[in-house]
């Protein structure tokens, strides 16, 4: 039991001596929000939707802490239109927001939030497992230890979206492009 | 401890307590960051698996990828340590002994294990031949291990948990990759080979072909044990989403793997060579056992205009074994259909139903040590279930409750309810509780064979036989578990998750009697002349087995994550079982599983590309003397501590090295004995191997 414990000791000792030096780091929350607060920038509602003077409505359900780091955006302008993020409770109508990002404590309600919002203009956005195969918008995913992106398209058209060529580009997957 | 460790301790917690540097700003701008730069930061996948079952009122444990890779595992198996409570001891460089609370054994059956949906469980006795289930361990995607009767959701044999292994999605699987690696005993070589295709319409399919091989070990005197192991499987998977509501999916499989099997074979004449202390005397056969096989899975899930989801399984599977003239082999379909759909705005419904039906053909060989009383068996499975969960207050507390209802062709119709409850206060913690019951139905093994486990050459000389399950009508086993839990991220670097249980098992199959005839009955006399006996007056006592004494088990099981650097995570699971029972007459239900077991493991990146781990497990001892002792006298299995190393470099965008040691501070010492099953003990050895891990485009 004696080496064991060297072994231990001298881990500490090099956790100690290690170089850290000068590498960004970010949390998966900072990179969550990153990611949605490009979409945003990348994604183009119809006219129906938002107008001039508009602010974009993005909610948050299922992710408190995504909340709160999105919240810090609220007032920013992206493209012509300010971000307001919105604190949703039982009362609010998910399709009176521009972009939806679900949590994965709203994990059970996935499919039925899906189905409500129907041919409404919501970008949906969410970090489950499987999400864009299911019908979602934008799904995020983690592949060796980096969070990529996938599409589906047969949902951003159902809704009206127009994603950028730019952004397709970089997606790690692109579903329902028939 | 000496100076120098004292010394040592002193000069790592100052250095492990300086300030580390961080680039500074990070938290202000982030929002600054491209696509193109978000997809290149590293991102550590704990806190999200960790997320993803605090909404679940079950004693669940996920096993990333990552945690897989790092800990340097080549099989299944050893994944399965890194969970809190799984107990898996390795008897020979090819079998495993796996369970969940209690029962462990070779031929454990109160465990369901899945892949991808299927259950790869071996049908004869109900358990798993993990040395038929190889498969290439980069493949898999996680594996969630959940604990506890999981009858309702998971059907019969999920009586003390569910392992339940995900392949990655084909879509994130595309490309080329070679998983290579050289090295000694369990390390041997091995080489995964795959390649995968996305297509314009979003679908995606790969192939692998998976080859290993491992060589045999020591026995308890030093002697190289008859042990290796040579598989080879070749499998596809193919994704298709569809649209927005569908997604089909198609896997399959073809495998074929060789083992050396030493078989200790009660004798009572000169022959026997091994001591098996109250069971006898034996001679070892170095068989070598075959088995190969195959699968096909096709699944279809929909999205209903209603918010539901529906889905539809089949799957085939054809398996072939044989070993010293006897042989198993069988043929399985299998098919599943759940519905989901939301009731409401506080109800979730799930319902569906599954059949199966599996055609054996067995032949106990020419050994003698087994006995069948039917060679042609079918066995059907049908159940039907319903579940509900109630969001009483919505994203705070909800209850769910259902039963399911399941007819096996030797068991009876018990149902199998569950209850169960989970509150989460905020987003940092939930509590959990659950009552549930499951049974278990009988395999083809339990109700029709038999065995000789002992040749035992007293004065007089005795034969030992336990006699099949049939006759004594032996049913279904029944538990009752109540179990109650915690979880909680306490803080963004610490995370812990403890569970506590009670089970009730009624029924398990065990010795209910013991009769013993002589050689005056000519059917024992002819016994006894077959294991080498043929000068007189000699007994056979004929073990009577079926639904035997109750047995209670309680336990905890705890299990942590603490990064307490960026840099550095740390693992460290617990677990306690207190079983209550008396000893059957056979001594083995009882005494098989550890009392408690611990594990550390230390993930450290010196670099991002550069990565170091340490694993610590101490495992309990068992009070089991076994059937097969393998030397003279019973000795208990010994509690050990086992300890493996990993070093792995990322040395290009492509390629990671990595150099894993395993079993470093092995004595020589068993970790297991073998239940029914006349299989030699094998002493595990130091593992040593070098892996190279590239991936193309």
């Amino acid at each position: 039991m004696n080496s064991v414990l060297r072994f231990l000791l001298l881990l500490l000792l090099l956790a100690g001596m290690s170089m850290q030096c000068c590498r960004a780091e970010l949390s998966e929350v900072q990179v969550k929000s990153a990611y949605v607060f490009n979409f945003i920038k990348f994604v183009e509602w119809p006219d129906k939707a938002i107008r001039t003077g508009d602010k974009l409505r993005l909610c948050v359900i299922g992710n408190d802490e995504l909340l709160a780091s999105l919240t810090t955006l609220n007032g920013r302008k992206v493209g012509e239109h300010e971000l307001q993020v919105v604190h949703t409770n039982s009362g609010t109508v998910w399709s009176t927001c521009h972009v939806l990002f679900i949590g994965e404590h709203e994990q059970r309600r996935l499919v039925p939030i899906i189905k409500s919002l129907g041919t409404a203009p919501v970008l949906t956005i969410s970090d489950i497992p499987g999400f864009a195969e299911r019908g979602g918008d934008i799904g995020l995913l983690t592949r060796n230890n980096k969070m990529l992106f996938e599409v589906n398209l047969a949902s951003t058209r159902q809704a009206g979206l127009r994603l950028s060529s730019q952004m397709l580009n970089l997606a790690a997957n692109i579903f329902g492009n028939q | 401890m000496d100076t120098f460790s004292i010394r040592l301790a002193m000069l790592a917690a100052m250095l492990s307590v300086a300030p580390h540097a961080r680039a500074s700003g990070s938290e202000e701008t982030w929002p600054e960051l491209s696509l193109g730069d978000l997809m290149k930061v590293g991102v550590e996948s704990a806190s999200r698996k960790n997320q993803s079952v605090s909404n679940t009122a079950a004693a669940v444990f996920v096993i990333s990828a990552a945690d897989i890779r790092r800990s340097g595992s080549l099989s299944i198996p050893e994944a399965l340590r890194l969970a809190p409570g799984v107990e898996a001891a390795r008897l020979s460089n090819n079998k495993w002994a796996v369970s969940i609370r209690g029962f462990n054994g070779l031929m454990a059956n109160k465990l369901l294990v899945l892949v991808d949906g299927r259950a790869i469980y071996n049908s004869l006795y109900g358990g798993v031949t993990w040395d038929a289930e190889n498969m290439p361990i980069e493949e898999i995607s996680r594996i969630e291990v959940i604990r506890g009767s999981a009858g309702l959701a998971w059907g019969s044999n999920a009586v003390n948990g569910v392992i339940n292994i995900i392949t990655k999605r084909a879509q994130d699987t595309a490309g080329w990759l070679v998983d290579s690696h050289a090295g000694n005993s369990t390390g041997k070589a091995g080489i995964a080979l795959r390649y995968g295709t996305k297509r314009e319409d979003g679908s995606a399919l790969r192939v692998t072909l998976n080859e290993q091989r491992r060589d045999g070990g020591k026995e308890l005197d030093g002697k190289e044990a008859q042990d290796q192991w040579n598989d080879a499987s070749l499998s596809f998977r193919y994704d298709k989403p569809d649209g927005i509501d569908t997604r089909i999916f198609f896997s399959g499989r073809v495998f074929d793997s060789q083992i050396g099997d030493p078989w200790l074979i009660p004798t009572f004449d000169s022959a026997a060579t091994y001591n098996l202390a109250q069971y006898g005397t034996a001679r070892l056969v170095p068989y070598v056992s075959k088995k190969n096989g195959g699968d096909l899975l096709a699944r279809l899930e929909q999205s209903t205009e209603g918010g539901g989801e529906t889905r539809v399984q089949t799957y085939f599977e054809k398996f072939q074994g044989t070993i010293a003239g006897a042989s198993d082999s069988h043929t399985t379909i299998d098919v599943d259909a759940q519905h989901r759909f939301p009731l409401g705005d506080a109800h979730d419904v799930v319902w569906g139903g599954n059949y199966r039906q599996t055609r054996h053909k067995e032949q106990v060989g020419t050994t003698g040590f087994l006995t069948s009383s039917q060679a042609d068996i079918t066995v059907t499975l049908a159940s039907v279930f319903a579940q509900d969960e109630w969001a009483i207050i919505p994203r705070r507390f909800n209850v769910q409750a259902g039963v399911r209802v399941e007819k096996q062709t030797f068991g009876g119709t018990d149902p199998q309810p569950s209850v169960r409850a989970l509150w989460t206060p905020n987003e940092q913690q939930s509590f959990w509780l659950a009552w549930s019951k499951t049974a278990r139905s009988p395999s083809v093994a339990d109700r029709t064979m038999g065995a000789y486990p002992g040749a035992i050459p007293s004065a007089p000389p005795m034969l030992l036989y336990a006699a099949p399950g049939e006759q004594s009508n032996f049913g279904n086993e029944k538990v009752r578990t109540i179990e109650a839990g915690h979880r909680a991220q306490w803080t963004p670097a610490f995370y812990s998750d403890l569970t506590a249980y009670v089970s009730k098992y009624e029924g398990v199959f065990g010795v209910l009697s013991q009769s013993t005839t002589t050689n005056v009955d000519p059917a024992c006399a002819a016994a006894l002349a077959g294991f080498g006996f043929t000068g007189g007056f000699g007994l056979c006592t004929t073990l009577e087995r079926g639904n035997a004494l109750p047995v209670r088990t309680r336990g905890i099981e705890l299990s942590t994550e603490w990064t307490p650097l960026s840099d550095w995570r740390l693992q460290i699971n617990a677990s306690r079982m207190w079983l209550d029972g008396g000893p059957d007459n056979s001594g083995i239900v009882y005494g098989n599983s550890p009392s408690y077991q611990g594990s550390i493991r230390s993930s450290y990146n010196f670099t991002p590309d550069r990565h170091f781990d340490i694993w610590l497990r101490k495992i309990g001892g068992l009070s089991n003397t076994g059937f097969f002792s393998g030397s003279p006298g019973p000795t208990p299995i010994q509690a050990r501590n086992e300890l493996d190393l990993r070093f792995a470099e990322q040395v290009n965008e492509s390629l990671e090295l990595s150099l894993t040691l395993q079993n470093l501070l092995s004595k020589q010492q068993l970790q297991f004995y073998p239940d029914y099953s006349p299989s030699l003990p094998v002493v595990p050895q130091r593992t040593i191997y070098l892996k190279a891990l590239w991936h193309g485009k």
